[in-house]
């Protein structure tokens, strides 16, 4: 979509309530996907490597393909890409509720709804919100919709484990395929008008790619967003085989989940309120920061179902509360017509973050027989990034036109 | 009298209606149904 003269742009509430939503169902839909671990095995006959090498191929196809998804919205329009991105979740959802061999399973599981993922979540809504919104409302829409998303995600959990309950796991796959369909109509809320050729200095991909990885501030911004998918996903994961390590039942680490879904709701929303208003590279530091305190508050203190439900609750409020800072800084260092392709590679940063995160904990956990040195890495890693963000200059970057000949 | 600022009050309903939501999920987490579900298959939730 290129940035026009004379652009008409969409209703504020209009964006939000169709980019809410479709981030609500495209961000929910995915995070419980582990629910359909057991019943899949069991029938199947498969072992736990296969369903967990099929996630990990999802959360690699989507990081790679965010970028690309991201420039392709950027160019033809999201709501194209939306449309696309709609089909093949559904289609990835049914053939994973089909497969009948590990490969079948990875290829719809893996690629299929990781890429369904590049092409319906943030980078390809925030595109549509930064073109859309005033950038003195866009930090705060960028909240809203990303507290839309892990409202998606604290919601959906229970009401996929109903649904494998009451219609089994295949036709539960099945339904929701048929939910993800809603994300097309949805995405027609999110048609931009075709734009004429920007006035002032032109710019294509490549120059906008080369700007961008030329710029400090873009790195720094990367490398901390590589943090928070190691630090999220590290907890996610391994959280409840540690608190069982330590002796605490298994309600305890459900309890954990539900309060880091309740608090992160709250978080992300909060975040891009206080985006609005305070420098958001402050902001980034901050979150960084308390993350790491708090792992170390943590680590430090006696372990009871208490500190885990204060550290949950705490950590929720902290967990996506990166993304609308982080987006909304993107947008206004490098302006909105390449808003999604650099998205989407900030979040490739992250979801590279989220493998290393998950594949050092198991790795480092097996050769020490412990978590430690792990939550010791989240720790320095947390200081490491609200360290890096502190010098990210967040005002828009200077473009000068080539000189004439 | 106060002046009526309908806005307000928006705000204050779509924030007791949000609370409403997010408590009656969480309380959906409480289910002994899902409690075993979750605690069973944790892991790979993320």
């Amino acid at each position: 979509m290129q940035v026009g003269t004379t652009p008409k742009t969409l209703s504020m509430t209009q964006v939000l309530v169709c980019g809410a939503a479709i981030v609500t169902l495209s961000m929910g839909i995915r995070h419980g996907f582990g629910l359909w671990l057991q019943p899949i095995t069991m029938d199947r006959g498969w072992t736990r490597e296969t369903f967990a090498f099929a996630l990990a191929i999802q959360n690699l196809a989507w990081g790679l393909a965010g970028p690309v998804a991201g420039g392709l919205a950027d160019r033809f329009g999201a709501l194209r890409v939306l449309i696309v991105g709609s089909l093949l979740y559904a289609t990835g959802l049914v053939l994973m509720a089909l497969a009948t061999s590990g490969a079948a399973f990875t290829g719809s599981a893996g690629l299929l709804l990781g890429l369904a993922q590049s092409g319906t979540t943030y980078a390809v809504v925030y595109g549509v919100i930064a073109r859309n919104v005033d950038p003195a409302k866009r930090s705060w829409a960028m909240g809203i919709t990303a507290a839309a998303g892990s409202f998606g995600q604290f919601l959906m959990v229970p009401v996929e484990s109903w649904l494998i309950a009451g219609f089994g796991w295949e036709s539960a796959l099945i339904i929701l395929g048929c939910l993800a369909l809603t994300i097309a109509p949805l995405a027609f809320g999110l048609k931009e008008q075709p734009r004429a050729a920007p006035t002032g200095v032109q710019q294509g991909v490549r120059a906008a790619l080369r700007e961008a990885f030329g710029y400090r501030s873009f790195q720094l911004l990367t490398a901390g967003y590589f943090v928070c998918g190691f630090q999220v996903v590290f907890i996610g994961v391994h959280m409840p085989s540690y608190l069982k390590d330590k002796g605490l039942g298994p309600e305890v680490a459900t309890t954990a989940l539900a309060l880091i879904g309740l608090f992160n709701v709250i978080g992300t929303y909060l975040a891009g309120e206080i985006g609005q208003r305070w420098p958001k590279r402050y902001l980034l530091s901050a979150i960084y920061f308390l993350r790491a305190l708090a792992i170390a508050v943590f680590l430090v203190l006696p372990l009871t179902p208490w500190s885990v439900y204060v550290f949950a609750s705490v950590m929720g409020v902290l967990w996506l509360s990166t993304v609308p800072p982080t987006n909304a800084t993107v947008a206004q260092i490098f302006g909105v017509q390449y808003m999604s392709m650099l998205s989407g590679f900030v979040f490739l940063s992250h979801q590279l973050g989220s493998f290393m995160g998950v594949w050092l904990g198991g790795k480092l956990y097996d050769a020490t027989g412990s978590y430690d040195v792990v939550w010791w890495i989240a720790i320095a890693l947390g200081v490491f990034a609200g360290l890096v963000n502190l010098p990210v200059r967040e005002s828009p970057i200077v473009r000068h036109a080539p000189a004439a000949a | 009298m106060g002046i009526r600022r309908p806005g307000r009050w928006r705000r204050v309903a779509f924030g007791v209606g949000a609370a409403a939501l997010l408590g009656a999920v969480f309380m959906a987490y409480r289910s002994p149904h899902l409690v075993v579900d979750l605690a069973n298959r944790l892991w790979a939730c993320f």
